[in-house]
This record gives structure tokens, C-alpha cells and sequence, in this order.
């Protein structure tokens, strides 16, 4: 008995050490697969994890899936909400791949967090090759090829930009003219005397939902805008500037000293991000710096209290009052597809014209689909972030750097944000840790 | 005919042997086979010795981590104590003990999630406990609770106490009942007064039940503290609270770092184990078991 035991427990031992080293599927198909009719498994992530049914986001999926029934009969398309948490979703990846059990499709976070799982993903080069003028009609691709450099289509495709992303500073116009605070707020001065303001007349001024230093990095990925020159954000990625450099520490300090001044609210490194636009909408905050999907639920619960304006310049850099922006979202195929060419023809409809003035119209969102007609644009909130997608000087930080790096960021902008360490000591620390983030494993 | 009863015994076994294989071995041996590998938990593991362990005691999260845990554990006396004075309590059939012997193990059958978002609630700046103390004079000890390592860690602890204490007090009375009541009633006619037959009588007679509960709250500080962490705290402030079960769940699916993840696992059943078995070691010396 104890010879069989001693027996199986080798076998043990030897499956769990070889249970790795397969070999990984050939890289990306050689030519465009041609579509079967089927249905498609797609998952979907980020803010779409939220799309379950009577939700905006649910109806915009709905009507792209509807559009594609239409036009290829058979067919239909399965959603998996993925969850909210990205470590969550991380998890579910890395055992979806591991068993060769992944979808045919995802929705999910751009740059940084979609090229960590290149390898599992089709190389989309041959389906454009395949769609004239579809590379053209996108804007934003860059953050959706391989180190996140399209070279024009050149280098590999593995992703098809959604939509466009950035931040805005919402604000309760009843609370400003209270206060006596006339909007827009042109310089970071204006920032600080409208904190004051706010203050005196009992209203806390702006809302950080801090817990995971997601509202510290919204805020100071915008203010890079106005400390960093063309080129600075790929100069991070590649480590050719440090965090510690004063164009990263100079912003964060600011936000510590707004934190210091009593303008945000007191319990903002506990709070969930999510937390801070409920604040806002139930009128315990003046303003929070959010995304355009919000638009929605805040103008159901402001109405015409609810105003909108760019986060005023906090430096005098070369790009300073250009937004800053990219894709949040994008779409990839996965190699476990067995339909990509199916899976292809949904990403393109979901990537049309039609589906952009969609996003616009259901979501609020500019879509990364150019020529999308301008008349779709009815409120001022939409008008707002399509102006922002015009002309954007760079794309968020945390978009671009890998996942490592950027949770890492985010912890250390929690910690100096919380007063737990010094900004330049906290950017330090993580430019300590970077050879090890970066080398993974 | 004894070893055809010897094989028919081996057949019965082999469902459960192959279960205990596939989920407990079989994980076990990748998990360590994994500590020695640099591995996202995607591509293939690249072998590379003991680089993950040299890296890991280098690492001061892992040190904030275990320390942590060891303040953790700084609760198990209390969890061993406490929910013994109860248990006996109940035992003794004191006036309310069926009300007692039920809210005692309520929190017991609540979800740990259920009990981490109720706690995060509770200590939140703008929660009940704070607006307790305001509104009885004690404005003053208003503070936000778990805002910092200072306050958020006992905070925690005090929640973990409160969830767990209902299992030990429920493990104490299962013991107290397979007692030999003459043994009570001895020591009282002796004219010993109830702690006294509580600490000299019934304790030393629940010294196995002690060993378990003893054991399993320390386990519990160590190696399932992850779900309060991750509901009430999520690690922070900072990395004020973290412990070495979240490192690993961050390590592995935060930063795709499976290899390290899984080395940071291995020294935890390590450290669990060696403390477990030092436990047991130190109760059981004398008794002969």
C-alpha cells in the first residue's frame, strides 16, 4: 500500500511539473479565416462588466449583436460579463488560456492591459489587410499593436480600438454659484480659490474615491498634460525617465497640497472610486473628475445642476491645455477562436459608423471610428469629450505602461496621496521596483 | 482471505486517493514545482532555481506581510480563551443561555464577505461606530479607522475575533459535553467555586479541544485572513495591511508574477506548518498522545 501511495505520488509529482511546457499554438493565423455561421463566445470587461440588461452598456452591445444577426443569418453572439476587478479578471485569463477554453472575442482594457496577452491573441494584420480602408477609418491605434507603435499597420495588429477616453471635471453648478465660483476655472489658482470658496460655504469641494489610488491617478495623468513634453509618456514606459523625475513628482505634490488644503473629502484614501461619483450625485461633493460613460447617470440624478469643464492647467509645459487621451477599450480575437473570421465581422459592424454614433448617442462615448455625423451630438457632456478626441497631445499614462507597472503606480501614488509617504519618495520606491516589475514571472 | 480483504480495501480507498491526489497533491506539487520558475501563468515557466526565494526575503512587503500575520495572531489567545469562559457559561445553563447559545454562533453562519462589507461599513468615517461615539460625548476618539496601520489592524482583528468566535465557542461546548459530569460535581462538593472548577477542573480535562482550537486559530491568522483583507481593507492604506495570503493573490494575478507567487506560498505552509507542529508539540508534552 505505502508503494502504491509512494507510487502516485510521483505520478503527482511528475504531471504538475511537466503540466506547463506545452507547446503553445502557432502564432496568429497566416490569412483572414473565412466565417462560418455560429455563435460567438464574447467577454467583456472594464465598465462593460456593468452591462447587464437595462444598462446602457447592455443596450449598445444589444444593438450591435441585433445588427449582426441581421446580416449573418445563424449567427449570434454570447456575452460573459467578466468581473469588475482587473486582478479577478486576470485570473480568469490565465485559466481560460491555460485550458485552451478562451473566448472567440473580447472587449476589455486597452494598451497595457491587453498586451500582456499578445501571445493568446490573433494578429489582426491579414483581416485588415482583408478590409480596405478600415485601418483608416480608426483613430487611436496605436495603443492596439505590438509595443504599442502600429507604424502604420507595419508592425503586428492585435487589437481594434473602441472608443475614445479621457476625463472631465464635472461639476454642481447650484454648489458653484452658492459659493459663489464662476465655471469654467481657467488656471490651477482658480482651482484652489474655488476649493476655498466651496469650503466656507460647507460643501466639500471635489471627491476622491482613493482606496486603490485610482482617483489620484485619473487627476495626475491629466496633469502630466501639463508637465510633460511630446514624447515623455513612451519615455516612462521605456524608463528613459524615472518617476522620480520632478515632471511626475511636481503633480503628485500638487495633489497632496490640494488634499492638505482640505479640498478633497477627508476619508478619500478609504473610499472606492466608485464611491466618489456617488458622493457627487447625492450632492455631498462640488466636483469629481470622471469619465464620459458617467454622463448618463449624473445628468439622471443632477439634471441641470450638472456641469462640465477640463481640469485647468497645473503647469506650463509645451502641451499644456491639450487633452490627454486614448482608447480605453479595445477588441481582440483570441487564438482558442475556432470562427475568427466570424468573430472578425462583429468587430468591424461594432466598429462602423453606425455603432460609433451609437456609442455616442447610448453611452456618451466618442467612438475611435472617424466620420461619425456630428448631428448625433445633442448634449453638451458628449460635445465635451468629442471636442477632447480631436486633438489629444497623449495618451493616459496608465494605459500605456505595463499592468505591473501601473498597479504598482497606483499604489504609490495611494501612498503619497494618503500622506503615508513623500511624492518624490513613494516615485522613488517605484522606480526601485520597476527591473523587477518589468521583468515579471 | 486477509489479503483479498487487504485488496478490496485498497479498491474502496482508490476514489478518495484519487481525489486527494488531483486536489491536494497534484496542486501542491505544481505550486512548488512553480516556486522555482519565473511563470505569468500563461506562457510556459522558465526554471530558475531558487531566484524567487533569494528575491523574497529581500522583499519588505513579504516582511510587512508576515508581520502582519504575526499581529494577527497576537488575537489567538483570545480566541482560545474567550470563547471557553462562554462555552462554559452556557454550559452551566446561566439565565438566557439558549438566547446566548444561538447570537453566540450567528456571526459564525454569515458570509465572510457579508461580515467584511458590514465591518467596512461600521468603521468608515461617516459609520455607525463613529457616530456612535459622537453622539455620546466622545467626539474626540472619532477617528477613521481604517486609515491607518495604527487603528486599522486592530480594527480588522477585532472583526476576525467576533466572526470566529462562534466555531470555538460551539468546538468548547462539544468538549465540556463529553465530560464526565462527576467531575464537577466532585470538585463542588469539595467547595469549589464555579472559575475555579473552570480552570482547574474542565480546562485541563479540554486540553485536546484546546490543542484544536489553539491550532485552527492560528492557521486562521496565517493562511485565511485573505477575504477580510481583500473586503474591509484591500491591503491599505498603502500596504499597511497587508498580509501573505493577499501578497500572494496580488503577486500572482495583479502582476502576473505565478512563479514568485507560488514561492511566497511555499515558505507560508512552511511557517504554518512548523507553528502548527510546535503547538501541538508543546500540548501534547506529557500527555502521551
Amino acid at each position: 500500500m505505502r508503494r502504491m501511495l509512494a507510487l502516485a505520488g510521483c505520478l503527482a509529482l511528475l504531471a504538475g511539473c511537466g503540466g506547463d511546457d506545452d507547446e503553445q499554438e502557432p502564432a496568429g493565423a497566416a490569412a483572414a479565416a473565412t466565417p462560418t455561421a455560429g455563435t460567438l463566445d464574447l467577454w467583456v470587461g472594464g465598465n462593460f462588466a456593468g452591462a447587464t440588461p437595462g444598462t446602457p452598456y447592455r443596450e449598445w452591445l444589444d444593438a450591435q449583436i441585433d445588427r449582426f444577426k441581421s446580416a449573418n443569418a445563424g449567427s449570434d453572439v454570447k456575452i460573459t460579463l467578466l468581473s469588475t476587478d482587473n486582478e479577478q479578471v486576470a485570473a480568469k485569463l490565465q485559466a481560460a488560456f491555460q485550458a485552451r477554453q478562451g473566448p472567440d472575442m473580447m472587449l476589455f482594457y486597452s494598451g497595457g492591459y491587453t498586451t500582456p496577452y499578445e501571445p493568446q491573441l490573433l494578429p489582426l494584420n491579414e483581416y485588415f489587410d482583408a478590409t480596405p480602408g478600415f485601418f483608416d477609418s480608426l483613430s487611436g491605434m496605436d495603443l492596439s499593436c505590438a509595443g504599442l507603435d502600429c507604424q502604420g499597420g507595419e508592425s503586428t495588429i492585435i487589437a481594434v480600438p473602441h472608443d475614445f477616453g479621457t476625463y472631465g471635471l464635472f461639476y454642481n453648478k447650484r454648489m458653484f454659484q452658492r459659493a459663489g465660483v464662476e465655471a469654467p476655472l481657467a488656471t490651477w489658482d482658480d482651482l484652489l480659490a474655488a476649493c476655498d470658496a466651496l469650503k466656507a460655504s460647507g460643501v466639500t469641494p471635489i471627491t476622491f474615491g482613493d482606496r486603490d489610488g485610482y482617483s489620484t491617478d485619473n487627476w495626475i495623468t491629466l496633469m502630466f498634460g501639463s508637465t510633460f513634453a511630446e514624447g515623455d509618456v513612451a519615455k516612462v514606459n521605456a524608463g528613459e525617465l524615472p518617476y522620480a523625475d520632478p515632471k511626475v513628482v511636481g503633480p503628485l505634490q500638487q495633489l497632496v497640497d490640494l488634499r492638505e488644503r482640505g479640498c478633497v473629502n477627508e476619508d478619500a484614501s478609504t473610499r472606492e472610486n466608485f464611491d466618489a461619483n456617488t458622493d457627487f450625485t447625492s450632492k455631498k461633493s462640488a466636483m469629481v473628475l470622471m469619465y464620459p460613460a458617467v454622463i448618463p447617470d449624473f445628468e439622471d440624478k443632477l439634471g441641470q445642476d450638472l456641469g462640465i469643464m477640463p481640469l485647468p492647467p497645473s503647469g506650463d509645459g509645451p502641451l499644456a491645455g491639450r487633452s490627454v487621451g486614448n482608447a480605453f477599450y479595445n477588441w481582440v480575437v483570441t487564438k482558442t477562436s475556432d470562427n475568427p473570421g466570424l468573430a472578425w465581422e462583429f468587430i468591424k459592424l461594432a466598429s462602423d459608423e453606425e455603432a460609433g454614433g451609437q456609442l455616442l448617442t447610448i453611452l456618451g462615448t466618442p467612438p475611435a471610428v472617424k466620420g461619425v455625423d456630428p448631428s448625433l451630438i445633442e448634449d453638451e457632456f458628449v460635445q465635451f469629450f468629442v471636442d477632447a478626441a480631436e486633438d489629444p497631445a497623449m495618451p493616459v499614462l496608465d494605459s500605456v505602461i505595463p499592468v505591473p507597472v501601473a498597479l504598482t503606480f497606483y499604489k504609490q501614488l495611494q501612498q503619497a496621496f494618503a500622506g503615508k509617504a513623500t511624492p518624490q519618495a513613494a516615485m522613488e520606491e517605484l522606480d526601485e521596483q520597476l527591473p523587477a516589475l518589468q521583468a515579471g514571472g | 482471505m486477509a489479503d483479498r480483504d487487504r485488496l478490496w480495501g485498497v479498491v474502496y480507498a482508490l476514489p478518495a486517493l484519487a481525489l486527494v491526489l488531483a486536489f491536494i497533491a497534484y496542486p501542491l506539487a505544481s505550486v512548488v514545482y512553480h516556486a522555482f520558475t519565473a511563470w505569468d501563468g500563461i506562457n510556459p515557466p522558465e526554471w530558475v532555481g531558487l531566484e524567487n526565494f533569494a528575491t523574497l526575503f529581500e522583499d519588505p512587503l513579504f516582511r510587512t506581510s508576515l508581520r502582519n500575520n504575526l499581529l494577527f495572531a497576537l488575537s489567538v489567545p483570545i480566541q482560545v480563551t474567550v470563547p471557553m469562559v462562554l462555552a462554559w457559561l452556557i454550559y452551566e445553563r446561566v439565565p438566557g443561555w439558549r438566547f446566548f447559545r444561538s447570537t453566540f454562533f450567528l456571526p459564525a453562519v454569515v458570509s465572510t464577505v457579508v461580515v467584511g462589507i458590514v465591518a467596512q461599513v461600521v468603521f468608515r468615517l461617516d459609520g455607525p461606530l463613529n457616530a456612535l461615539l459622537g453622539s455620546v460625548g466622545l467626539g474626540a476618539l472619532q477617528t477613521e479607522w481604517l486609515g491607518s496601520a495604527g487603528t486599522s489592524i486592530p480594527a480588522v482583528l477585532l472583526v476576525v475575533v467576533w466572526a470566529n468566535f462562534g466555531y470555538n465557542t460551539l468546538i468548547y461546548l462539544a468538549g465540556m459535553s463529553a465530560l464526565d459530569p462527576a467531575l464537577r460535581e466532585a470538585a463542588r462538593m469539595d467547595g469549589a467555586r464555579p472559575l475555579r472548577v473552570l480552570f482547574s477542573v474542565v480546562a485541563p480535562n479540554l486540553r485536546r479541544v484546546m490543542e484544536l482550537v489553539l491550532v485552527t486559530s492560528t492557521v486562521t491568522a496565517f493562511a485565511f485572513m485573505f477575504a477580510y483583507i481583500y473586503v474591509i481593507t484591500n491591503g491599505g492604506p498603502g500596504f499597511d495591511t497587508y498580509v501573505t495570503e493577499f501578497m500572494i493573490y496580488k503577486q500572482a494575478f495583479a502582476f502576473g508574477r505565478v512563479g514568485y507567487a507560488c514561492a511566497v506560498g511555499v515558505v507560508l505552509v512552511v511557517i504554518t506548518a512548523a507553528i502548527g507542529l510546535v503547538q501541538i508539540r508543546v500540548l501534547t508534552r506529557g500527555t502521551g498522545a
